[in-house]
């Protein structure tokens, strides 16, 4: 059936070919011999296009349909008889020719599978903790390795302890991975003050060298609280906090949060009395007195006055704290309701 | 080229050192070549990319008659696509190896694999058949079903790519390798790769020489880099486990290394730990020795006349201003110094273009804390000159092998204090007995501790009888065990023995059977 049709249609191509040239060979010269020309080779060569695109081209080359037909169409159209038959022969070209011509070098290959991988290490933590394994030099290096990965995600403050005895393990990768770990924590802090000290150098509007003091002074204490910074540097980031926590204060002062850095700063340093002091400059200043009381707790405690402390620990509203301080206010806030229950014996 | 036309006695195969970069390793291969005028040499440099470097430090002596350098990363050199089926039998071998790098115990029996397949990277398993065969693709594919426990495909098989393409590029290396009696790689790695491919082929004898432990390094960088892909999500990650990837690099160069031990004739340390860390690592005991450092003592021995009666307050930090020798904890320690003896300075001599940002976060350092008119950063310096002005020399490096450094201050009379780290404590307290029996030259502290380093120093200082009983020890210390004159005569039996053995010419020994006559 459809070779049927397309003998049809090569015959109906090549009649008005053969019709289109008579016109064209009889030479009448006229616009109207022309036109009729033309007109017939236009649909012998639309034709053609469909005949030489059933029979010729091989299928996955067949679409799109009309830019295949319309290619075609064209060969034949603007150059007359030669275009069809070039068309026919560089298909039938390609058609015999060696398959390396036409085989692009990419074969399809198969997929991995796309699951998730689960796979069981070979050992897993035990159940002697972080620490044991950690300190433990005669363990397998391999095991010590995975737990201080796993004290990566340990805030630096609660690593740092293990991360300085780590510092003089005996094997080389735990020491010195345990180094990276602090020096990439120290490097951080440093590099904000860094920038802030550069930035301070040109720095005028008031509110902007607030700012950047206040964060400073956060930083050097930042290196003292999370232990990053020992002893004399320790001290000497304390000095530079304090130094720029005061530049702040001249700026704002009666900032409660600056006066509680302050407060936290002196207590660091051993100087108890001021400590009291900012905190309680702190509270003038509008800081929520429940917020201080903690801080004014420990100072009381240091100086052994445990009425005070219990006074202080009564005010922290021991469901909003943080999971250190709850519990020892719920001790001494326990031992007030003791010595109430005592009282009126 | 012509190989014949090129042939030397002993070829040294340098990975990112010599003669491009100065310092440790560098400043020891030149030596090296200096001592032995009577050999011949071929310097074969391997780097990673020509920009990496600077230009060359050295002047090569006359004795080395060849010198090639080659870069890895360079260019892209690959070759056409072409579809390829892969050979079947070659990839089982292939698979058979890599279960051998997993477990080396167990798979003792595919060692000599690595010989073998070595062997054929110009025929059954070219770069053509690991860029696009099937069965390389089929083998990368199974591998990440059966072990990968990061979920990408994508950057598993391009991580494969990567990191394996070195191997092909090490065997055209290879290819054009003059010839020599003896091949001499200065590290394991790329260059001892080469190394087992170059003994493949000539059939000469490899000694492998390690100044640091190279996988370790490797270890150690690949843990902190940025670089590598971790695509778990927070429910596949166990925090306990290093990223995949990163497993797979450290992986790729202990399987390498394990190469270069498994094919070496004669394995060089420099000092007791370090080989048995090679030993650990794979390398076969009897074939294991220690060769220290040595350094020209009478160089130095002429400046004990010119240092000062009194000890100078001043400390000299001698080395790269690199994150490696931990400069900032130098820095830190000259903060807590200066707190306990104002007049004191810090000098840190040595380069500091190796790595400008390092440089410039320990100039902000010493701003920061305020030490600005007592620490300076004096570059590159001739020791013999700023030996006799320094009252002590410090290092206070995170890792080290057996710095000269410290060997050169000793023989000029200064005592050192150290952070215990590679043979440095042996080198302040001694090795053996005998060693011991001299005394301490100083102090050791531990790594990135301060206070400890300033305190030892303050104390070292103050402590003018002690400062000098420490001085008396270092230089009989380095005068009986670690001058250039020992070394030379080590290495001297070692490249005898190699020479005499590449004129026999024997099969390749390799590990496996060396291990199964044990």
């Amino acid at each position: 059936m459809i070779a049927l049709v397309i003998a049809v249609l090569t015959a109906i191509a090549i009649a008005c070919e053969v019709a289109a040239l008579q016109f064209i060979l009889d030479l009448p010269q006229g616009t109207d011999a022309v036109l009729k020309f033309f007109g017939l080779h236009a649909i012998a060569s639309i034709v053609f296009a469909f005949v030489v695109r059933a029979t010729l081209v091989p299928i996955p080359m067949r679409t799109p349909a009309w830019a295949v037909v319309g290619l075609a169409a064209c060969f034949s159209l603007f150059i007359p008889i030669f275009g069809i038959l070039a068309l026919i022969a560089a298909v039938l070209a390609v058609l015999v020719s060696p398959r390396a011509l036409i085989t692009r070098p990419y074969t399809s290959v198969r997929h991995p599978e796309f699951t998730v991988p689960i796979r069981e290490s070979e050992s897993r933590m035990r159940a002697t903790g972080l620490r044991t394994v950690l300190l433990d030099p005669t363990l397998a290096p391999e095991l010590r390795l995975r737990s201080l990965m796993a004290l990566q995600n340990f805030p630096i403050r609660r690593a740092g302890p293990f991360l300085r005895r780590l510092l003089g393990d005996p094997a080389d990768d735990i020491r010195l991975t345990a180094y990276s770990l602090l020096e990439r924590e120290t490097k951080r802090i440093s590099e904000i003050i860094e920038q802030d000290v550069a930035a301070l150098a040109v720095l005028e509007e008031p509110s902007m060298r607030l700012v950047t003091h206040r964060r400073l002074a956060e930083q050097h204490w930042e290196l003292v609280y999370t232990g990053l910074a020992q002893a004399d540097l320790a001290d000497y980031s304390l000095g530079e906090a304090l130094r720029h926590l005061d530049e702040a204060l001249s700026i704002a002062p009666r900032e409660p949060g600056l006066w509680l850095l302050r407060g936290r700063l002196l207590n660091a340093r051993g100087d108890v009395e001021g400590g009291g002091l900012a905190y309680r400059e702190a509270v003038r200043c509008g800081l929520p007195a429940e917020r201080a009381a903690p801080w004014l707790a420990e100072l009381a405690y240091r100086e052994r006055n445990h009425a005070e402390v219990r006074a202080q620990m009564s005010m922290v509203d021991v469901e909003t704290v943080g999971p250190t301080v709850g519990p020892v206010a719920r001790f001494w806030r326990a031992r007030i309701k003791t010595h109430r229950t005592r009282e009126p014996q | 080229m012509s190989t014949r036309q090129n042939s030397v006695d002993i070829a040294l195969l340098l990975e990112g050192t010599y003669p491009f970069v100065s310092g440790g390793v560098s400043g020891w291969v030149h030596q090296m070549l200096q001592g032995f005028p009577e050999l011949t040499f071929a310097v074969i440099f391997i780097g990673s990319r020509r920009n990496d470097y600077g230009s060359q430090k050295y002047e090569m002596p006359p004795n080395v008659s060849v010198m090639q350098t080659h870069y890895l990363y360079d260019q892209e050199d690959l070759p056409r696509v072409t579809p390829v089926k892969g050979d079947a039998a070659t990839f089982d071998r292939v698979e058979r190896m890599h279960e051998y790098f997993r477990a080396p115990i167990a798979h003792e029996s595919s060692a000599h694999l690595i010989g073998e397949l070595a062997d054929e990277l110009d025929t059954k398993l070219s770069f053509v058949d690991f860029l696009y065969s099937e069965r390389s693709y089929d083998f990368i594919r199974r591998q990440f079903n059966r072990y990968s426990s990061d979920p990408s495909f994508v950057d598993y098989f391009w991580t494969i790519r990567i990191m394996h393409a070195p191997i092909w590029r090490l065997a055209k290396i290879r290819d054009g390798l003059p010839m020599a009696r003896a091949y001499h790689t200065i590290s394991t790695g790329f260059a001892g790769m080469l190394g087992v491919l170059a003994k493949r082929k000539f059939g000469r004898p490899l000694i492998v020489s390690e100044h640091g432990i190279y996988t370790k390094e490797r270890r150690i960088d690949l843990f902190a880099a940025q670089w590598i892909a971790d695509n778990r999500s927070l429910f596949e990650r166990d925090t306990a486990e290093i990223a995949y990837f990163r497993q797979l690099w450290i992986r790729f160069f202990e399987a390498i290394g394990r190469a270069a031990y498994d094919a070496a004739d004669q394995i060089v340390a420099l000092f007791e730990a370090n080989r048995e860390r090679q030993v650990a690592d794979g390398a076969i005991n009897d074939r294991t020795q220690n060769i220290p450092n040595g350094i020209d003592i009478t160089r130095f021995a002429a400046l004990r006349e010119k240092r000062p009666v009194i000890p100078p307050r001043i400390l000299c930090l001698v080395g790269r201003v690199v994150p490696i020798k931990d400069v900032k904890t130098f820095i830190r320690a000259m903060r807590v110094m200066v707190n306990r003896m104002p007049d004191v300075e810090g000098w840190i001599a040595g380069p500091v273009d190796e790595d400008p940002a390092y440089a410039d976060e320990c100039r902000g350092l010493i701003e920061a804390l305020g030490l600005r008119a007592r620490v300076k950063m004096l570059g590159l310096q001739t020791m013999t000159e700023i030996l006799p002005k320094v009252g002590l020399v410090v290092l206070s490096s995170i890792s080290e092998a057996l710095p000269l450094s410290i060997l050169e201050a000793f023989a000029a009379g200064i005592p050192v204090v150290t952070t215990d780290v590679g043979s440095c404590a042996e080198l302040i307290y001694g090795a053996g007995a005998e060693d011991r029996a001299l005394g301490a030259a100083g102090e050791v502290v531990g790594i990135a501790n301060p206070q400890a380093l300033a305190e030892a120093a303050v104390s070292l200082l103050a402590d003018q009888d002690g400062w000098e009983r420490a001085a008396r020890t270092a230089i009989a210390r380095v005068e009986r065990y670690y001058s250039d004159k020992l070394m030379f005569d080590r290495y001297r039996i070692l490249y005898h023995q190699a020479l005499e053995q590449a004129n026999i010419p024997t099969q390749p020994a390799y590990a496996a059977s060396a291990r199964g006559a044990r």
